[in-house]
């Protein structure tokens, strides 16, 4: 049958594309947001160009003002296009539509997310031109720009991915939130890269070793991967259906990233970023654990049945809250041991513990509020949402105990608020060293650790019951 | 402490997962084993409770291959719950649901591939024309190259909307859409096409158009459910009725049957070229006929019998005894007094107990 006009375009684009990026580049090249940032993007580097060409051997004069439009055009207007990623997709009751296709959560989320990175290589592509003529008649170094702008792009990436996750969410206060973080990052994220990661702007001018360099560099793209794809992983459980099980993976990979990183100290890489990034990146993945939707679906439930050496792992890879909180135990446990092996346990000071644990209450604090005060909801993205404003609201209240603690001098104001571990946290962080402080906040955490397991009971009874009746009909 | 709001999984424990995991066998099965002589859709005693809330209670029916089965009832009745479930979209409390003999639960990915659904609500995308709103669902479906291209040319030609390929779908009027989403289900060839409410807000001739579409997919051997408001076009177009309220199945069977009366007697519609009060006195002296309505041309009566040899009998005696009948029709009952009949014995026995 000859292809009428209307199909015959169908067939010339790479099947190896993912469908969902096909359709997102279909109708992101049409919306106007992309069409008027590129335009005003070459207008500005046109006037960039020229202004630095105006004046001989001084185009680092306006470097700030062309690095200001490259900054908000990658890091802000991007990104923040990814907020309405799969919202648009819940809100047009397409995701049904979609779930029932071949395509999984997340080749949905992935494919929403390299559509809009594949806009933003095309916006750099549109300004690296402009990068090199500045090179020609501005006088700037062209290798630090170019790596700068790589590294934009790779910020970008992250930001985008942060965005196009959270975007599952239907909280608007919650998205406005991170929205007001990513924000954030703009302002802060350039100044800590320059002050703790000069290295990564400028490998050749940093006196560093190469291997140190190297490293520092596999650390850097390792952290923004795994970033990127915990992100959209989180979306895309958000948007999944409940038999699809994300957390196993989930959690397995962050234990093998946690656990490359932690060795990289031993290739010479300073250690104090690399556990800096483990305990961040723990922090995230125990945060997603502990607000999950537990699930007693027999699919979900069957791998762990099959094999007697998998049963145990139930309890910290099954989705749902009542594993997380072990998993939660497990991380811990693992990144008390590394910090031990890399400082020498007799080493560790108070302050540290205090940093430690404050971390590591700080996780599972908010538990306390929502098994309190929250234990009739169950809707997932609402438990996730509460979870953060309990966190947003809690460091809000540490900051300002630290700020009247420094200006008062009144260190025993910390003390009515000690229970809240992110107290000793900052308190940790600003050079307190209390041992009382750190006994409060291992006694709350205690506590929120045994409420969440006394609350999972009844989830561990029907589990085991379950996988029992899974493995029966095969023994038998 | 112990309260398991918070932990109580869909589906609940003691139910559902248990079922389904005792009926679980260790390998899915094959298509052809699933299909031999199964009912195109199963459900036995479906539960689906959200909260306090019981949205399906007790539900079992079973589908035929190759029938229309029309799902009615009210708002809020279970109808979209139920079709949701079997679409693989939502998770029974209790109870087991299988589509061409494969369990939903079990096999969602198996499932997915034999249905094709319509949901109520038009999803529609912006900047995307007709052509690439399928092309998008046949990628997503696994079709590649020529088989895809030939996968959409189809579903357009056969939902006649190759003129509009090159439309951007929010140009699209509603029956047109509705045409879009049928096509979209249909594009991976499914076995059984689940349609919740595709006629809703269409205007009187988009209707015919689906009536028409849905009849031809019904020949050519699909199973199609589908719920609607509208009775009498799901009368029309329908092998059978499901009616469903308050989450329990109130009836099932033909539209035939449900037309027909079930006390034993039949309405007459009689007209006549001479007075109608003639026809009032006949029938005062006729036996096992009533009188129900004079009418400006004739008579409603009702006769004591369904047989068609008593109501035979009846038109003899009035044409031999002088009454100048012009048309003798027998009244069919609403399908819309039929549900509502059935609610209200449904409601009186409720009373009852």
């Amino acid at each position: 049958m000859p292809s009428t006009p209307s199909t015959q375009h169908l067939t010339d684009f790479s099947d190896r594309l993912s469908p969902m990026l096909v359709k997102e580049l279909r109708q992101g090249m049409r919306t106007h947001l992309f069409t008027i940032a590129f335009i005003l993007l070459q207008a500005f580097m046109v006037l960039c160009v020229l202004l630095g060409a105006s004046a001989p051997g001084d185009g680092a004069s306006v470097s700030g003002f062309f690095w200001f439009f490259v900054v908000v055009a990658l890091l802000l207007v991007m990104p923040i296009r990814g907020f309405g990623a799969l919202s648009s997709e819940i809100q047009l009751n397409t995701m049904d539509l979609i779930q029932l296709t071949e395509l999984g959560a997340w080749r949905v989320t992935f494919g929403k997310w390299a559509a809009l990175v594949a806009q933003t290589l095309l916006l750099v592509c549109g300004i690296l031109p402009y990068v090199v003529m500045r090179y020609f008649f501005g006088g700037i170094d062209l290798f630090t720009e170019i790596i700068a702008l790589f590294w934009i792009l790779i910020f970008s990436m992250v930001l985008t991915s942060i965005s196009v996750g959270f975007s599952a969410f239907r909280s608007v206060l919650l998205r406005a939130t991170v929205a007001v973080g990513i924000l954030l990052a703009n302002m802060i994220g350039p100044q800590v890269v320059t002050s703790f990661f000069s290295v990564l702007l400028d490998p050749v001018g940093s006196g560093q070793p190469t291997h140190v360099i190297v490293w520092t560099y596999v650390g850097g793209l390792l952290s923004s991967l795994y970033l990127i794809w915990f992100m959209l992983d989180l979306g895309a459980s958000r948007i999944a259906p409940e038999s699809d099980n994300h957390s196993t993976r989930k959690r397995l990979v962050a234990l093998i990233f946690g656990g490359i990183v932690l060795a990289l100290p031993l290739g010479g890489v300073n250690s104090t970023p690399c556990f800096v990034i483990t305990g961040a990146v723990w922090m995230l993945v125990t945060l997603d654990a502990l607000t999950e939707h537990p699930t007693l679906i027999p699919s979900v439930l069957r791998p762990f049945a099959e094999r007697w050496y998998f049963r145990p792992f139930t309890f910290l890879f099954a989705p749902g809250w009542p594993t997380g909180i072990f998993f939660y135990l497990l991380c811990v446990l693992l990144f008390t041991l590394s910090l031990g092996y890399h400082t020498g346990f007799a080493g560790l000071t108070i302050r540290e513990l205090q940093i430690a644990s404050g971390g590591a209450g700080v996780v599972v604090f908010p538990l306390i509020v929502i098994h309190l005060f929250f234990r009739r909801i169950t809707e997932p993205a609402t438990i996730f949402g509460i979870y953060i404003l309990i966190q947003a609201c809690t460091a809000v209240v540490a900051f300002f105990l630290m700020i009247m603690a420094e200006d008062t001098g009144v260190g025993e104001v910390a003390y009515y608020f000690a229970p809240i571990p992110m107290t000793a946290l900052f308190a940790g962080i600003a050079n307190s060293d209390d041992g009382g402080m750190l006994v409060l906040s291992l006694a709350c955490t205690a506590i929120a650790v045994l409420m969440t397991i006394i609350r999972g009971m009844p989830w561990y009874r029907d589990s085991l019951r379950i996988m029992r009746a899974l493995r029966e009909p095969a023994e038998d | 402490m112990n309260d398991s709001s918070n932990v109580e999984p869909t589906p609940k424990p003691e139910t559902a997962s248990e079922e389904n995991a005792s009926s679980d066998t260790a390998s899915p099965p094959s298509r052809g084993e699933a299909s031999r002589k199964a009912p195109s859709i199963e459900v036995q005693n479906l539960h689906r409770h959200f909260g306090a809330l019981k949205a399906v209670d007790g539900v079992s029916f079973s589908v035929e291959p190759g029938q229309v089965v029309g799902f009615v009832g009210a708002n809020g009745a279970g109808k979209t719950t139920t079709m949701r479930i079997i679409a693989t979209l939502d998770y029974p409390n209790r109870g087991i649901v299988k589509v061409c003999g494969i369990d939903v639960v079990q096999y969602p990915a198996l499932v997915r591939n034999r249905i094709g659904w319509m949901p109520d609500s038009f999803g529609t995308y912006d900047n995307m024309t007709v052509v690439e709103y399928l092309d998008f669902f046949a990628r997503a479906l696994g079709f590649n190259g020529e088989e895809r291209a030939d996968r959409v040319r189809d579903v357009m030609d056969f939902t006649d909307l190759t003129p509009l390929a090159d439309r951007l779908i929010n140009k699209l009027s509603k029956g047109m859409g509705q045409r879009l989403c049928l096509g979209r289900a249909l594009i991976h060839d499914p076995d059984v096409l689940i349609l919740d409410e595709p006629a809703a807000g269409l205007d009187p001739k988009a209707r015919v158009e689906l009536k028409n579409l849905i009849r031809i997919l019904a020949d050519d051997g699909k199973t199609v459910f589908i719920s609607s408001h509208i009775l009498s076009e799901l009368g029309e177009m329908c092998d059978s009725l499901l009616f469903i309220n308050k989450g329990r199945v109130i009836h099932h069977g033909s539209a035939e049957s449900l037309k027909h009366s079930t006390t034993g007697s039949v309405l007459v519609d009689v007209q006549t070229a001479g007075e109608p009060e003639k026809i009032a006195e006949w029938a005062e002296m006729s036996p096992h006929v009533g009188l129900r309505e004079i009418r400006k041309k004739g008579a409603r009566i009702e006769i004591d019998s369904i047989e068609p040899e008593e109501i035979a009998a009846v038109l003899r005696r009035m044409i031999n005894e002088g009454i100048p009948v012009t048309e003798f029709h027998r009244e069919e009952r609403k399908l819309e007094d039929a549900f509502i009949e059935i609610l209200g014995e449904m409601e009186g026995e409720e009373q009852s107990q």
